[in-house]
């Protein structure tokens, strides 16, 4: 009963753990994108009759920097909302 | 606000690309489903697919409007605001929806969150398959 809760305790405290790890994940996008942008304006400033492809290219590079914080943040809600019950069902 | 030619062609891009997918998914998933693999499909599939493309859809479309917006802003301090507020803003969307379409039982979770990178998938296809190319000269 005791070695029960204990591991019940231990599985909580990694999905937290675990979910707390995975939104990291959310910092590089975040520097990234503005990186991106701050290059794209010193480009167009450079180069204004390119404003339109600068612009759709950073756009879709910033869509593609996003993906890592995407998968971040799913796996970080899937941590806190549907590994917890997955646990505890398993340990009884 | 008005969007641009270039923004605008590269929504329609994406819509297509994320509804295409959708259809994909569900039609996928119910080939498995009726290959015997365990999976269960019934409405909720193709109803989760296509809420979560359309949340995807939003996402870029949010991005998009944010970073047209960034590039005319003419402070630095400025665009660093609107850069994160928009990245709240659309990560707390995305969140509010994943945990509604775990916590509501009719919807499939799982169906719901393939459709968030199908943007990403999108591009990913579109340069593959030599559909995206820069007609920029480049240069000084």
């Amino acid at each position: 009963m005791e070695f029960q809760l204990l591991a019940k305790g231990i599985a909580l405290a990694g999905c937290a753990i675990g979910a707390g790890c995975a939104l990291i994940a959310g910092i590089g996008p975040g520097i990234g994108e503005g990186n991106a942008v701050a290059a794209a304006c010193e480009a167009i400033g450079r180069q204004p009759e390119c404003k339109g492809d600068v612009t759709s290219t950073m756009l879709l590079g910033c869509a593609i920097a996003e993906t890592t914080g995407i998968y971040g943040f799913v796996t970080g809600l899937l941590l806190i909302f549907v590994a917890p019950g997955m646990f505890m069902g398993m340990l009884g | 606000m008005h969007l641009q030619p270039d923004v605008k062609r590269e929504l329609r891009h994406i819509g297509i690309g994320c509804a295409v997918g959708a259809v994909v998914l569900s039609a996928g998933w119910g080939l498995l489903a009726a290959a015997g693999t365990g999976l269960s499909f019934g409405p909720a599939v193709p109803v989760s697919a296509v809420l979560g493309a359309a949340v995807a859809w939003l996402n870029f479309f949010g991005l998009a409007v944010t970073l047209q917006k960034a590039v005319h802003c003419d402070s630095e301090t400025g665009r660093h605001n609107l850069l994160r507020m928009s990245d709240l803003y659309r990560k707390l969307g995305l969140g509010v929806f994943l945990v509604a379409m775990i916590l509501i039982p009719f919807f499939n979770w799982v169906a719901a969150a393939i459709p968030l990178l199908f943007p990403q998938l999108t591009i990913f296809v579109m340069y593959a398959f030599g559909r995206k190319t820069t007609s920029s000269k480049g240069g000084e």
